[in-house]
């Protein structure tokens, strides 16, 4: 039977519930059910009435299709999502769309290569104005994906479409970082190695990029784990624990899938959530502010690429 | 091992040099800068952020539920006032009289959104006329007036202090790397964190399940925290109900038309939370604190590094602080200490220049009116341009001034007024029925409401309100009388704009239903 006029979705947006048709395959019996969403993500309206109608619950879905395997070479993209409050979602997409993040992972023997591209939206003042992010880290393969030691890691970020030409000469920022003997050190201006914070030894040091990979392979029986984390390889933030949340079978545009949950608490972070299906993929990551939700074309990568 | 230059080798002019390189280089950087350029001014850093309060916040300070190793560096670094107190404590306000040295009933920007009069004096023109290159990074947020019609803008930040901080970061560690001019630099350095907390208890009442009639969020019974991970409720967690009427239309009615247009609707209702929401609401505000202190690590390592290390000051402040569920208290405005006290540091990180360093200065009582004169008195400007404020550069640099304010004055929520001693805190509630003149109260004009007093050497939690005992009936002459001569002290007062006029009719229709 053909389907597309049987995918009739209802207006969505100022409503606080979407429906969408089913099918069973083998019936052929369509289905209306709600979406089924975690606490952890469905706080916000941006979150239930645009990104996921618009992405995991769409007719056209973006939910992963096909095999998985978080310990092969992979390459993944998120939308960076503000997930909004109050009864209504933002009506200006900058708004919502803060950003996109993909993430290449590249395994070679004990150690994992990972290259992370990012975009992130100023707009909320100027519309066209970008920060585009780029990061080169190497990881030894256990369970956290810890950095390697005395292997060093890049950072560059640059500002595009910036209105004031002042800012020129103070719109890119190249990071060079290293852990050496128990401290990360970074490369200053004059480009010699310079001793910063210590860190503590007996636990591994992680960067956020390099956990979202982690948390795709992790065994359970290895949480709770204490760890030290590098945001953005920039920003430590000691004192962390990620843990096995649970289960939750989550339920997109009538397509159910089983989520597994881990939870990431200390030091500079709101409680961070981090879903992945029962492929290994992330799929949802909530942070305090914002959240990664998984899409193959995130959109503001789009727009950069579409701008050349 | 550091790798510093050291001063004797790496002074401005040696560093610049005058090669045509660099002179063809500094063309890159247009200068906004138009007096002369001034021999041995020190570069200055303004690094603020956003809702942070004086109180438990800052490890240095005592602070027992975050960690801030690298504000304690700010602490170290320099002198720290303790009795410094915003000038109205809200962002748009207290930012406005940083950067105009006026009241708020003087600039117009008597809440947030309210447009400053147009006549309102700026601080930028004054160091660019002393020779000074002036540029703004991050959050803003004074209104009607256009950051980039006074700065260099390196970036304007976002809504969201986790979104936009690193960026702020990034922008002004790109520029202590790149900045290649003979003349110094005015940095405002405009962290938005912890004023995430404004938002994170709408996502926890989102999240929570309610029962019995009060919320409860899931993070304990899901073991996402665990019950010792999260700070008890404060000791200051009750309040005396005898609250000015703007205080009470604005705090205690969270669920009824919003004092603000820009307040979302369905703000949480405080009587609906239950003890596990205020505990929260703290244990989030430390990880947003723990989350700028890192940022401003970052900033401090790269000018740990850079050239101008020796000869910049660092000056970090806050608009204002946060209610920490002190007080049944959510965000701002308001005048206990943990809102209205904020953080004022002013050090440097090199040894050349002679300020006084890890010192705590609990004598002095510091108004936010009193960063631009600061400023000015450091650079070298004519701060008598600025109507109001003190300089505190005699006291960062050890040295006694010639005399001293007794009392602070600050200014909130258009109607109320405050003045303390540092312990005697007297608040004034005006009020105005019918058809709101537009013009800020007085005195002269307005009918005073009800009265505050609080003892904060006796009652530091400010739970018993004096006003009408007979202690505060002794007290309180004395105080109306500081308080009238400050009130007179003001420039003469006129109408707010057309929206400032509309807000205060808002919330003075919210006062007259909230004494229902």
């Amino acid at each position: 039977m053909a389907l597309e006029h049987e995918r009739c979705r209802y207006a969505h947006r100022g409503t606080s519930l979407a429906y969408y048709p089913i099918l069973n395959s083998e019936t052929e019996v369509q289905q209306s059910l709600p979406d089924q969403l975690h606490w952890s993500f469905s706080d916000g309206p941006n979150l239930t009435k645009v990104v996921f109608p618009d992405g995991f619950s769409a007719a056209d879905s973006t939910l992963p299709k096909g095999e998985f395997d978080p310990l092969s070479d992979w390459e993944q993209a998120y939308d960076v999502v503000f997930p909004g409050y109050g009864n209504s979602p933002d009506h200006n997409g900058a708004l919502i769309y803060f950003g996109s993040l993909r993430l290449a992972a590249r395994f070679d023997g004990d150690q994992l290569h990972m290259v992370v591209h990012g975009v992130r939206q100023l707009g909320q003042n100027f519309s066209s104005e970008r920060q585009i992010l780029k990061a080169r880290f190497t990881c030894r393969r256990e369970p956290l994906f810890p950095l390697m030691g005395d292997r060093p890691w890049s950072v560059r970020t640059r500002l595009i479409n910036f209105p004031d030409p002042a800012v020129k000469g103070f719109a890119e920022l190249d990071q060079a970082g290293r852990l050496s003997r128990g401290r990360i050190e970074w490369k200053n201006s004059r480009d010699r190695w310079i001793s910063g914070e210590g860190i503590d030894r007996s636990r591994s040091l992680v960067c956020d990029w390099g956990l979202l990979a982690a948390v795709q392979a992790l065994p359970q029986k290895q949480l709770p784990i204490e760890f030290t984390q590098l945001q953005t390889l920039e920003r430590l933030h000691q004192r962390q624990t990620l843990s096995f949340l649970g289960l939750f079978s989550a339920r997109f545009g009538g397509r159910e899938v089983s989520l597994k949950g881990f939870v990431q608490r200390g030091e500079g972070m709101l409680p961070s959530l981090f879903w992945v299906d029962g492929q290994g993929r992330l799929l949802i990551a909530r942070y305090g502010m914002y959240a990664l939700i998984y899409n193959p074309s995130p959109r503001l990568e789009g727009e950069v690429h579409h701008a050349g | 091992m550091q790798d510093r230059p050291k001063p004797h080798t790496l002074d401005r002019r040696t560093f610049l040099g005058t090669s045509a390189a660099a002179l063809a280089s500094s063309l890159v950087f247009p200068s906004n800068a138009k007096g002369a350029v001034p021999k041995g001014a020190p570069n200055i850093i303004f690094i603020h952020v956003d809702q942070m309060s004086l109180l438990d916040s800052i490890g240095a300070y005592g602070a027992e539920y975050t960690r801030t190793p690298n504000i304690d560096r700010l602490v170290q670094s320099g002198t720290s006032f303790m009795q410094s107190y915003a000038a109205d404590p809200i962002c748009c306000p207290a930012r406005t009289s940083w950067w105009t040295g006026c009241y708020s009933s003087e600039h117009g920007v008597v809440m947030n959104g309210v447009p400053c009069h147009a006549d309102a004096p700026d601080l930028s023109p004054l160091l660019q006329e002393a020779g000074y290159n002036t540029y703004f990074t991050g959050k803003w947020h004074v209104p009607s007036k256009d950051v980039r019609d006074l700065f260099h803008v390196l970036h304007e930040g976002v809504h969201w202090g986790e979104l936009g901080d690193p960026d702020v970061t990034r922008s002004t560690r790109s520029f202590l790397r790149n900045y290649n001019d003979e003349r110094p630099f005015f940095l405002s350095v405009g962290y938005l964190n912890p004023h995430d907390i404004c938002i994170s208890p709408l996502f926890d009442c989102a999240r929570s399940k309610r029962v019995e009639g009060k919320l409860h969020p899931p993070y304990f019974e899901t073991g996402v925290l665990r019950d010792d991970e999260v700070p008890p409720l404060p000791s200051a967690h009750g309040f005396d109900p005898r609250e000015t009427a703007a205080h009470k239309a604005f705090h205690r009615k969270y669920d009824a038309q919003p004092a603000f247009p820009e307040s979302p609707v369905g703000e949480p209702r405080f009587s609906d939370w239950s003890e596990e929401m205020w505990r929260m609401h703290r244990y989030n505000y430390h990880r947003f604190v723990e989350m700028v202190d890192r940022e401003i690590g970052l900033l401090l390592d790269e000018l740990e590094q850079s050239s101008w290390r020796e000869n910049t000051v660092l000056i970090f402040g806050s608009d204002h602080g946060e209610g920490m569920s002190r007080h049944w208290g959510v965000g701002k405005p308001t005048f206990y200490q943990e809102v209205v006290n904020v953080p004022l540091i002013i050090g440097t990180l090199g040894d050349s220049l002679p300020i006084r360093k890890d010192h705590r200065d609990s004598q002095h009582l510091v108004s936010g009116i009193d960063f631009g004169r600061t400023v000015c008195d450091f650079a070298g400007a004519d701060g008598t341009r600025l109507p109001h404020g003190l300089s505190l550069r005699p006291l960062a640099e050890g040295r006694e001034p010639d005399g001293w304010r007794t009392h602070v004055y600050a200014e909130t929520n258009v109607f109320d007024h405050m003045v303390t001693d540092g312990r005697f805190k007297y608040i004034r509630g005006y009020e105005e029925e019918g058809e709101v003149s537009g013009i800020p109260p007085s005195a002269s004009t307005h009918r005073v409401g009800v009265e505050v007093l609080f003892d904060l050497l006796e009652d530091p939690d400010e739970q018993v309100n004096l006003a009408d005992s007979e202690f505060g009936k002794k007290q309180l002459p004395v105080l109306r009388k500081v308080m009238d001569e400050m009130e007179s002290g003001r420039l003469p007062l006129r109408k707010l704009e057309p929206v400032g006029i509309q807000r205060m009719q808002n919330l003075a229709d919210q006062m007259a239903q909230s004494q229902t």
